[in-house]
């Protein structure tokens, strides 16, 4: 049986190197980067969220494409109904403006179950003393373009109301 | 020598590494169906028995060697009625290949879900927003849409009036959530109204999670209904004719509800409150749902309380599986189960016209032109503590048709 030269081979490996590296890298983590504000960055548990709810606002999108942020779980961390092994949950959400910036607001239900973790009772309301709200502490927050998986970080401070 | 064979070697194992990292098509033995819904939360109540319904019949289809050997895996994800955490969660399995079909219970996450994959070709199952009808394209309804049931409530009111020996025009109030699913009824449903013989009051809406809504029912009163349509999600319904019956209003005037009203949960909870009420409705409810074989038999194999303890949206789910189930058939005699894709799947659920759900809801009405789930309802009263049928199905009319979208 006769092969080709070595030099044939060389060039194939160095082809098949490259394709592969390329099919490689679509499924490795190259997402655009963007940035992501935390306003205020600072945030006190209490109902007051509802009248002042947090928001955040990020640039660096595809413009038009929806942006989801999600709180990063930390270890330890127990949020009520997500499986744990979950990395994050989705607490707000925008729509990128023509310039790849977005605005969003925590929603009423965003703010219950995800920060001040209430129950629902049986007739459809959130009931706060059952609640267990978020740990105080420094947690990541992270926006991700639904389309284009532009990610952008910031930090949030978590505290809880001094006691009466 | 050695070393061409080191070689080929080094590039056989590159080329199965590489394969391997490859995105491809869902694999032959198995897919999920996706259900983006609250376990939790305040719609809770009934999306909760919904999706139990829905993973029982599949693991009934796996418990029967799958559909054509193909497995199906449901993934159930708490979004606690939070369009942010639904948001998030479909993007994380968004670009799973496996997954052909998602459930949704959120009207408005709908509507964010229509813009992101308006370029794509996939089924989304959802409740029933007219819009999905008059602009075809993924989002499949579960039954018919919000205006056409309340369109059909409407030609029951005229009837029931006429009947009733009384003269001149029902004056009908709407009384619903302040949401887009609240008014979505009025879309199509009014005109259809008006055009039967029915007077309109202004609609009052009201926040979800209002503790008491005597203030917008003593406005509807004042302003002479003899009918109210009451629209939200199940214990809202039964809440707001708790309310009435304090206010001696359930005497006067006939209340009616949208298929999100009483089941066994608000019959349950306020038997007295809801008696008389009138309940339009696109699935089995009360002893009907529960004696159901199928539903019977689904519900004793998979879950540890007895039937008596079923909700009716129970029934809902297992219609939702078998929808999956029959389409799911037919995509892989078409295309074979080497080839499902979630455009695949989407074609199917445009040739189900016609499949009978054993009775559970209407016959299935998905077609190229048509994303309502069924276009049959039938109604009940509640009655003594049970929901009791008083008619049979009923064709339900186009409302659609008659918004200006």
């Amino acid at each position: 049986m006769r092969y080709p030269s070595l030099s044939s081979y060389s060039v194939l490996v160095m082809l098949v190197c490259l394709g592969l590296s390329l099919g490689g890298c679509a499924t490795m983590d190259t997402a655009p980067r963007a940035q992501l504000q935390a306003v205020p960055e600072k945030v006190v548990l209490s109902a007051d969220l509802l009248k002042s709810p947090p928001a955040f606002k990020g640039s660096g999108f595809k413009p038009g494409e929806a942006v989801t942020v999600e709180l990063m779980i930390p270890k330890g961390v127990k949020i009520k109904s997500v499986p744990e092994g979950e990395p994050s949950v989705g607490i707000a959400f925008g729509k990128a403006n023509e310039k790849g910036e977005f605005e969003a607001k925590m929603a009423p239900t965003a703010i219950f179950n995800w920060l001040l973790q209430v129950e629902w009772t049986p007739d459809g309301k959130p009931d706060m003393k059952k609640a267990s709200p978020l740990p105080a502490g420094n947690y990541q927050v992270k926006a991700l373009g639904v389309e284009s998986d532009a990610t952008g970080m910031t930090m949030v401070m978590i505290e809880h109301p001094p006691k009466k | 020598m050695g070393s061409r064979k080191s070689i080929l070697f080094f590039l056989a194992v590159l080329l199965a590494v590489g394969w391997a990292t490859l995105p491809g098509q869902a694999s032959a033995r198995e897919v999920v169906f996706l259900d983006l819904t609250d376990f939790t939360g305040p719609v809770a109540g009934l999306a909760l028995p919904g999706s139990l319904g829905l993973e029982d019949y599949i693991k009934d289809i796996n418990a029967r060697g799958g559909v054509q050997g193909v497995k199906v895996r449901y993934i159930g994800v708490d979004t606690r009625y939070d369009v942010a955490r639904m948001l998030s969660s479909f993007k994380r399995y968004r670009r799973d290949e496996a997954v052909l079909g998602i459930n949704i219970v959120s009207t408005p996450f709908g509507k964010v879900l229509k813009e992101i994959t308006a370029k794509e070709k996939l089924v989304i199952t959802i409740p029933g927003d007219g819009e999905y009808q008059a602009n075809v394209g993924n989002f499949f309804t579960w039954g018919p849409t919000y205006q056409d049931a309340f369109a059909a409530a409407m030609d029951w009111v005229v009837a029931d009036w006429k009947k009733q020996g009384k003269s001149g025009k029902p004056v009908v109030g709407h009384l619903a959530w302040d949401s887009p699913y609240g008014r979505e009824p009025l879309r199509g449903g009014k005109e259809h109204g008006e055009k039967i013989g029915v007077q309109f009051l202004n609609p009052e809406f009201f926040p979800s999670g209002t503790p008491k809504h005597d203030v917008y029912l003593s406005r509807l009163e004042a302003a002479g209904a003899n009918y109210i349509y009451v629209a939200c999600v199940d214990p809202a319904p039964t809440n707001v004719l708790r309310d009435a019956a304090a206010m001696g209003l359930n005497k006067k005037i006939q209340f009616i509800t949208d298929y999100w009203g009483p089941t066994a949960l608000g019959v349950g909870t306020h038997p007295e409150a809801v008696e008389g009420a009138v309940v339009v409705s696109f699935f089995l409810r009360g002893e009907e749902a529960k004696n159901h074989p199928i539903n019977r038999r689904i519900w004793s194999t998979y879950q540890k309380d007895p039937p008596e303890k079923m909700n009716e949206t129970y029934g809902m789910g297992i219609v939702w599986g078998m929808t999956f189930e029959a389409a799911l058939k037919d995509a892989i005699q078409r295309v074979g189960a080497d080839k499902l894709t979630r455009e695949v799947l989407y074609e199917s659920y445009q040739r189900l016209s016609g499949m009978k759900r054993e009775g559970i809801t209407g016959p299935c009405a998905y077609s190229p032109s048509s994303r309502r789930g069924s276009q049959e309802v039938k109604f009940y009263r509640c009655t003594k503590g049970k929901i009791v049928p008083i008619t049979d199905w009923v064709k339900t009319p186009d409302a659609v048709s008659l918004h200006k979208w």
